[in-house]
């Protein structure tokens, strides 16, 4: 596929202020690129645009407050946004691209299974963007796989420094997700482990992930054996850490759990019980109903009905209550 | 997937129901009032599909892989926009989203059947059908209202039926202490599974827990059918 034949859809609050220089950069970086780019202000606008025209990849800013709209108004943000598009469809892939995303909206998006986040104060922030929409257009959209739930196995998991939880709290978080049994391993052991042997599902664990190249890598390579098993990461989610958990998004674990958030003990049992459930399969979110409705105003039910003939046959034999 | 006697096994001795591809449709076309005509008051299969809904919601269904895909074959391949077609595709999978989150509810009450088929199934479709079969179709066709036949008609088990029913065979055979009931709108499918059911009293390899439901016989559905139709000019 073409540069050309990949539309980007670009939504920015400040798409037309020419103070935001990195947003004009990089919609400008990307029509360099042969890319056939659609920029809007509004939130409201990006999700006309979802019913108008296919978009291989949708770019999107969190704080989407120098606008007025009915979504802004309505105290909705871009990571709202991110979730009905990743909700509505599976075939464009969403990159979050903001300079004021809080460790909430990391979390709300990442286990939406956005593609990709560049944050706009990084340095060569335009050239990341770049590189991942060419990542997000060279890769194929994912069909229909059915997950096989599996409620019972193995789970790898490593810890590899989270204060909160030792050993037993860990197993008995798995224990709870399902008839699981925790199997333990180093981090420099896992993504080995994970060839080796069958897992329902794979957790690791950090308060904070160290940044050295060397450990990312491993990370990346832990979550590269997704979908077979899913893959849950568990970090504490604070400003402080963003470089290490904008890295954890990017490799798009299964689920992202804020060590510091709640019950977080919870939230890692629910966490491992989803990654098995999802074994194998991409995972389907419920979309919100005016939105399905309103996709759904363009198919043609009269011709379905005749393919399927159930309204006419149900005239023809409708007769007395049977009881079997 | 589970296989249905995993899915029932905690508390057997229910109602265990199969269902046909068009019960899926039917359900997808009512949900967020998807294809309920303006001015068609009260529409004639609201009522259907409130009933599949609370089928769904609360029984154990079993639902064909067969099923799923003639439903998702219909969706998808059928009538398509050549000229639109990515927009057109991308429309038509969040329309086809509500059976995929249904599908994949976590409460295991409903199952997606993946074993692989059987050899049965074709026995079905391909051997003579009983004397006591025509029969029963031969009066099924004589006192249709229509004077026409249908296309494909007379017919008993043409397309993805003898599989369906290949399906509610295992299931029921799986679930001895469940009765089992394949859902369906198409008669000559009942009149199919009555003739299975008077063979089964002489073979033990067929289930004699295997029953058929009319859609429109649906718990609580007959009732308000009755009254819609009373009302329906």
């Amino acid at each position: 596929m073409t540069p050309q034949e990949v539309s980007v859809l670009f939504m920015d609050d400040e798409i037309h202020d020419t103070q935001a220089t990195i947003v004009r950069d990089a919609v400008a970086a990307l029509r360099q690129q042969g890319y056939d780019v659609t920029a809007v202000e509004k939130m409201s606008d990006a999700m006309d645009e979802f019913y108008r025209k296919f978009y291989k990849v949708f770019i999107l800013d969190i704080d989407m407050s120098h606008v007025d709209d009915v979504l802004s108004q309505a105290g909705e943000r871009g990571t709202r946004v991110a979730e009905d598009y990743r909700a509505l469809d599976n075939g464009t892939a969403v990159i979050m691209f903001s300079a004021m995303g809080l460790v909430d909206d990391w979390v709300r998006v990442v286990n939406r299974h956005i593609f990709g986040y560049v944050h706009k104060g990084d340095e060569r922030a335009i050239d990341r963007l770049v590189d991942l929409v060419a990542t997000a257009a060279a890769s194929d959209t994912r069909g229909l796989d059915l997950p096989t739930p599996r409620r019972s196995g193995q789970v790898l998991v490593c810890n590899a420094g989270a204060s909160r939880f030792d050993e037993p709290a860990l197993a008995q978080q798995v224990q709870a997700a399902g008839d699981f049994t925790p199997v333990f391993c180093t981090l420099g052991e896992m993504a080995e482990r994970l060839t080796q042997d069958d897992f329902a599902a794979a957790l690791l664990l950090a308060d904070r992930f160290e940044t050295r190249p060397a450990v990312l890598a491993k990370v990346d390579a832990v979550c590269a054996h997704q979908a077979t098993p899913n893959v849950v990461i568990g970090c504490q989610g604070s400003d402080q850490a963003r470089a290490s958990i904008l890295h954890l998004i990017n490799a798009r674990p299964f689920r992202l759990v804020n060590l510091l958030a709640g019950d977080a003990a919870t939230a890692l049992s629910e966490a491992v019980r989803d990654a098995a459930y999802w074994y194998g399969g991409n995972e389907c979110f419920r979309a919100e109903s005016r939105y399905v409705h309103r996709a759904a105003q363009n198919v043609d039910w009269q011709k379905l009905d005749e393919q399927f003939g159930a309204s006419s046959e149900f005239d023809d034999d409708a007769r007395e209550e049977e009881q079997p | 997937m589970m296989s249905p006697t995993t899915a029932t096994a905690r508390d057997a001795g229910g109602t265990l129901y199969v269902l046909d591809t068009h019960v899926l449709y039917e359900y997808l076309k009512g949900q967020y009032g998807f294809g309920v005509m303006a001015g068609a008051s009260p529409d004639p299969n609201e009522a259907l599909r409130q009933a599949i809904e609370v089928l769904l919601n609360t029984q154990r269904v079993v639902i064909p892989y067969v099923c799923l895909v003639e439903i998702i074959g219909q969706f998808f391949h059928t009538n398509i926009d050549l000229d639109n077609y990515d927009q057109w595709h991308r429309l038509r999978r969040v329309a086809f989203n509500p059976i995929l989150n249904k599908l994949f509810d976590p409460s295991e009450r409903i199952v997606l059947r993946t074993e692989r088929p059987r050899i049965q199934s074709l026995n079905y479709a391909h051997l003579p059908i009983s004397k006591e079969l025509r029969d029963r179709l031969t009066e099924h066709y004589r006192n249709r209202k229509e004077k026409t036949l249908r296309p494909r008609e007379p017919k008993v088990l043409d397309g993805m039926d003898a599989q369906i029913l290949d399906d509610a065979v295992c299931v029921a055979l799986e679930n001895p202490a469940w009765q089992c009931e394949l859902v369906s709108m198409d008669e000559t499918l009942r009149l199919a599974v009555d003739d299975l059911r008077r063979s089964a009293s002489n073979n033990p390899q067929l289930p004699k827990n295997l029953f058929f439901r009319r859609t429109y016989s649906l718990p609580g559905l007959a009732r308000q059918w009755n009254w819609i139709r009373s009302q329906t000019p």
